[in-house]
């Protein structure tokens, strides 16, 4: 009787311990140095092909908290002046979350993420710069206990580093 | 202590059974109707032969499509496919997940993204999970 609760206990523990959280914006957004080159202007953010993270399966990105560390990253490096919540602004930049890739289960992480990124200037509707940045990382099995933990952290970082590669390459177009 | 019985009964299916889920989005922008010629890119680790699925099932409905293991086909075509095949066992080996994404032609820019994901109790075989992919990918009705 006492063995079977214990199992219940544990196994419920399991459960619980095991439910995903979602990739936080502030890990996610880059502290990378300042932008080689600072715009002058204003770029507003379009964020499409994220997901909210269920409970019970792997920690997701949603666009909400990408569109969070895109603007904390172009804000901390100066990238674009302003970045307003709406419209109007000089620029609009795209980012659509194409694929988002990590394992089901197992010790180490890695995780595959690819945003395809347009770089549109408003007054004139021409594409300034297109690419779809493809980053990686892989979480050790000892960084965290749980592995919807590890699938997080993996999100995180190869998230920043998506940010980090694409304010490095829009920062290279000296825009005014 | 057949209440207790019953709670790990419960616990188990719970933990086991889960829900099936499908996924997509689309590129802002993305126009899928003009695709014509697409090419399957067969993933390194694919030993079952997944990429030979998704091309039947893609000149079933009319497309010409090719696969193989180069990144790029020999010739200039529509789309690139590219996809994750995940297994688990239950029993028996099954596809618990299925991503692909259909990309464009020159660039390689994804233009749709599409995820199913079944879980033992609601299995699908593998040409029923690489059709229920393309038709959300390629918005082909049910």
């Amino acid at each position: 009787m006492t063995k079977l609760a214990f199992w219940v206990a544990g196994l419920s523990c399991a459960l619980l311990a095991g439910c995903a959280a979602p990739s936080r914006p502030e890990a996610m957004a880059t502290a990378a140095a300042p932008a080689a080159h600072k715009s002058n202007a204003s770029v507003v953010l379009d964020v499409s092909g994220g997901r909210a993270t269920q409970s019970t399966y792997t920690p997701q990105i949603s666009n909400e908290d990408f569109a969070t560390a895109l603007r904390k990253s172009i804000e901390q490096s100066g990238t674009f002046a302003r970045v307003p919540a709406v419209p109007p602004a000089d620029y609009r930049l795209i980012a659509y979350l194409g694929r988002l890739d990590s394992p089901m289960m197992g010790m180490s992480v890695r995780v595959e993420l690819e945003v395809g990124y347009q770089l549109i200037e408003v007054g004139t509707s021409r594409k300034v710069w297109t690419k779809n940045i493809a980053t990686n990382y892989t979480v050790p099995s000892d960084k965290a206990y749980a592995f919807v933990d590890r699938v997080r952290i993996g999100n995180e970082a190869a998230a920043r580093m998506n940010i980090e590669q694409m304010l490095t390459e829009v920062a290279a177009l000296k825009l005014p | 202590m057949l209440r207790i019985r019953l709670w790990l009964v419960a616990l188990a299916i719970g933990a086991l059974a889960g829900c099936a889920t499908q996924n997509v989005s689309h590129a802002p922008g993305a126009d899928l109707s003009t695709l014509k010629t697409i090419y399957v890119q067969k993933l390194a680790a694919d030993q079952r032969g997944v990429d030979l699925l998704f091309v039947k099932q893609l000149n079933e409905w009319g497309y010409k499509a090719t696969s193989g293991a180069a990144e790029k086909p020999a010739e200039p075509v529509d789309a690139l496919l590219t996809y994750q095949d995940r297994w688990a066992w239950d029993i028996t080996m099954y596809m618990l997940r299925l991503n692909a994404q259909i990309r464009d032609g020159q660039s390689g820019a994804i233009i749709a993204s599409a995820e199913s994901m079944r879980p033992s109790l609601e299995r699908l075989s593998p040409p029923e999970m690489v059709k229920e992919v393309l038709q959300a990918a390629l918005k082909k009705p049910r």
